[in-house]
């Protein structure tokens, strides 16, 4: 219990002490969301109109403690951009809302293509005896590694849109209209997300299974006569995935995070692209949120993490 | 003598167009013929360049085909669905379909009637009596009335609550209903180039409220849904006061960040129409699309921040404007496509446009700009630091290939890219740089390109100062007549270029990317996407 309250408050003093860098950094950097806004057509009267609607024209301090107390009773303000009219401006909340399914979809998916495809080729990789084998997967996923992902987009549009035609370069279905279309056209930015941390994984796996093939209780298991693949799967993997877990749940807070670069590629309306464009456009509110949710995000995958080590290894005690 | 006899006719002819306003003699049940001007003595000319300017033959003509459904790339998400309080040229294009004035600009760069049949200017040029056309419908169904076209013009000049929110009609001073049919507007100014302001659009009696969430207007298009970087749909508006058109049933403007993302959807077909290719893209899918391109109707320029040393000694800017070589930039970057200019004015303005190339050239010439250097006192050259908004890709190049050769003429440049808001504080309004490359927009309008160069003008970033320009200009503004406002504009454009306020180069073309079945795509020497003309030909 104590160590639920711990956890709370870090959680809490984190995102209080990003949400104040944000703000400021947002002071910092040059350009306006008024002049976003107006463009070069603004007059000197419509600038003043504007900020004073939007709130702009009172100093930071006050800003950032009005904002902070808005979110503290749930309200995450209005965003700048979307729509000049005070009466209806979009709510933050709305905004993000709506382009969160797109992500926590490509994130579900490209993590089931990753545990899929790296658990099994990971222990296979650690018992491979043939050399040959074993070289080719080294290459592949050194190879995986070291492609940018944004090229690896690329690449699978051109390999499968184009070349292929299984699906249609930026023909993206909304979830609202069409829920397997959608998902079908989210495959393949799921499959360019998954390629790098597949490779990732299977290493991690290969290298964490060969530590543990080389220890003591691996030793007794053999001496008792259990055959080499109940040796790996029912000894061996349940110790060497304790790393991969962790690793897991780092691609996992990255991926909900926003894929950038892939959103950017696919021209999929997600979390990632919302941030870009929100930062170019001084979109404060939206991206103070945004920001706010992959800290909360990172923190509290991190935090199952932690649980999930509790469950697969008793050792270590919940204090 | 034949350039007065020329003048004469404008002059002639302008006369009988305030008389009669647009009503070219029809009536309004033939709308579909109106293709009323002003002045009509340039059109043929206009013409001429249209079809010049179109550099792929469009298919052969076929009957137009109803309905269908196509997708346009545009690279902009959308700042707002209030006509009256867009300022973005990227919503504007889109809006055009949507929304209509009194008047609407046509491909020829005229005006034609749209929701007014006719109008007519009092002879002071000081009121304005416009005529409604009969069943104009808005997309909801009800008819325009005269109030609405009050409340419209109201709300856009600020005469209803003090925001001006279309800054052209600042000078409005009252709207008037005199019948269910006639409005009429006074104007505290005289000025010819009032009349484009009534292209603002005309939206329902107190629905500004409501305006960015459920625009309702009479074009041929009515509003479905936008979405946050996403896109807008609209469909096809069946009460179309214009009989024919549209032919598509529904329009997806989809917004497509990225040229390489652009290029990827183009090769996958699944925009039909995506109109700011590069030259090189255009190259590359010139088998698979029709490739059209005319000019943009953007004047870009190395601009100079007059007031900054070395470039607030006018002979430091003129040896910039001897040594820029824009033949150089215009093959490098537009595939020599482009038109080069020496003037801030569009060549397509052609009752306003003022040759002034030879003043300066068109190639560099080294010698005399190190000749004016020296002279200024700047013997062993100057640096140059040229700002560019990053997001440019064709002023972004231009940039580059300046920088390259202007190092002939001890000019050593450093180019500084910045994000575009970056650009909008740090040059635009504080007008902290010293020079930059960037394109100007226009309305139509001559005056409209030139005021930012008054010197009080809130628009006038280069900081450009000079009283007998200003003298001329404001003559210019305020005259009457068409023959001496003529004359007036392109004196004041003379006095920019001999200063070297800035160094214009170019008029860079549009190039755009259709979907080989589908005709009828117009270019307007406006930034607009008209998509009521629009048909799948098989």
């Amino acid at each position: 219990m104590k160590y639920l309250a711990k956890k709370i408050m870090t959680l809490i003093m984190t995102l209080f002490l990003v949400s104040v860098l944000a703000f400021f950094a947002f002071q910092i950097i040059p350009g306006d969301a008024v002049l976003s806004i107006l463009g070069t057509e603004g007059t000197p009267e419509r600038e003043a109109a504007l900020r004073e609607e939007l709130g702009l024209n009172k100093p930071p301090i006050v800003r950032y403690f009005t904002w902070a107390g808005n979110v503290l009773k749930g309200d995450f303000g209005r965003s700048y951009r979307y729509s000049k009219n005070m009466n209806q401006m979009m709510p933050v909340a709305e905004l993000i809302g709506d382009k969160l399914p797109v992500t926590l979809t490509l994130a579900v998916l490209s993590m089931m293509i990753i545990i899929v495809v790296a658990i099994p080729l990971g222990v296979f990789w650690a018992r491979c005896k043939n050399r040959v084998l074993d070289v080719t997967i080294n290459m592949g996923t050194q190879t995986a590694m070291a492609i940018p992902s944004f090229f690896l987009g690329v690449l699978i549009t051109y390999l499968f849109g184009i070349a292929l035609k299984w699906f249609s370069p930026g023909k993206y279905v909304s979830y609202q209209k069409d829920f397997w279309g959608f998902v079908r056209y989210l495959l393949f930015p799921a499959i360019s997300v998954a390629i790098p941390k597949i490779a990732m994984t299977a290493r991690f796996l290969r290298n964490s299974m060969l530590t543990e093939m080389h220890s003591d209780y691996v030793r007794t298991a053999y001496s008792k006569g259990a055959s080499e693949r109940r040796v790996a799967y029912g000894h061996a993997l349940r110790n060497a995935m304790m790393p991969v877990v962790t690793f897991l749940g780092m691609i996992i807070a990255e991926i909900v995070a926003g894929s950038i670069v892939v959103e950017q590629v696919f021209s999929l309306p997600g979390i990632g692209k919302l941030l870009i464009s929100s930062i170019s456009t001084r979109d404060f509110p939206v991206v103070e949120i945004l920001i706010l949710y992959i800290t909360f995000v990172v923190i509290f995958v991190y935090f199952l993490v932690d649980i999930l080590y509790r469950v697969i290894d008793p050792r270590i005690s919940t204090k | 003598m034949k350039k007065r006899v020329y003048g004469f006719l404008l002059t002639a002819l302008l006369g009988v167009a305030a008389l009669s306003g647009c009503t070219g003699g029809k009536t309004s049940g033939d709308e579909h013929s109106t293709e009323p001007t002003i002045i009509e003595s340039s059109e043929s000319v206009s013409e001429q360049e249209t079809s010049q300017a179109q550099e792929t033959p469009e298919p052969e003509k076929q009957d137009p085909r109803y309905g269908g459904k196509i997708v346009v790339g545009v690279q902009q998400d959308i700042d707002s669905l209030d006509p009256h309080k867009a300022t973005a040229a990227g919503t504007k294009e889109i809006l055009f379909n949507i929304f209509e004035g009194l008047l609407k600009t046509n491909e020829n760069g005229k005006l034609s009637c749209a929701v007014a049949s006719k109008y007519s200017l009092s002879e002071d040029g000081l009121v304005y009596t416009f005529t409604l056309r009969d069943n104009v419908k808005f997309h909801d169904g009800s008819n325009v009335t005269a109030e609405d076209v009050k409340y419209s013009l109201e709300r856009a000049s600020g005469l209803l609550d003090g925001t001006t929110l279309v800054s052209s009609l600042k000078t409005l001073t009252s709207v008037e209903i005199v019948d269910e049919k006639t409005v009429k507007v006074t104007t505290s100014s005289a000025n010819l180039e009032l009349d484009y302001a009534f292209t603002t659009a005309i939206i329902p009696k107190g629905s500004g409220e409501k305006a960015d969430s459920t625009p309702i207007g009479t074009g041929p298009f009515s509003f479905v849904s936008y979405k946050p970087q996403e896109g807008l749909v609209m469909a096809k508006n069946k009460d179309y006061w214009q009989e024919g058109i549209p032919f598509l049933d529904e329009v997806d403007f989809k917004i497509i960040t990225g040229a390489d993302t652009a290029l990827m959807e183009l090769k996958g077909h699944s925009i039909d129409v995506y109109p700011y290719l590069t030259d090189s893209q255009a190259e590359e899918l010139k088998d698979d699309y029709q490739i059209l391109s005319a000019p943009s109707a953007v004047v870009q320029a190395l601009f100079f921040n007059n007031k900054v040393a070395p470039l607030n000694n006018k002979k430091v800017r003129q040896a910039i404007c001897y040594a820029l070589d824009k033949d150089l930039v215009n093959d490098f970057v537009t595939g020599g496509k482009s038109s080069i200019i020496s003037s801030a004015m569009l060549p397509g303005l052609r009752d306003y446009y003022e040759d002034l190339n030879m003043i300066h050239g068109t190639g560099a010439n080294i010698p005399k700009a190190l000749e004016l250097l020296t002279e200024a006192g700047y013997p062993d050259g100057i640096e140059l630091t040229i700002t560019v908004p990053s997001n440019y890709e064709a002023h972004v190049q231009t940039a580059e290939v300046i920088a390259e050769q202007l190092k002939d003429a001890g000019i050593v440049c450093k180019i500084d890219l910045v994000e575009w808001e970056t650009w909008l504080s740090d040059v635009y309004n504080d007008r902290k740089y010293q020079s930059t490359v960037c394109g100007i927009t226009c309305d139509m309008t001559p005056g409209h390109l030139l005021t930012r160069f008054q010197s009080d003008s809130k628009k006038n970033f280069v900081n450009y100062s000079n009283s007998e320009f200003d003298k001329v200009f404001q003559k210019a503004e305020a005259c009457l007549d068409m023959a001496d406002k003529s004359e007036l504009y392109r004196n004041a454009q003379r006095i920019l270029c001999e200063d070297a306020a800035s160094a214009f180069i170019e008029e860079p073309p549009i190039t755009i990317a259709m979907n080989k079945q589908l005709t009828g795509y117009k270019f307007y020497p406006v930034y607009v996407q008209d998509m009521s003309t629009v048909y799948f030909n098989r």
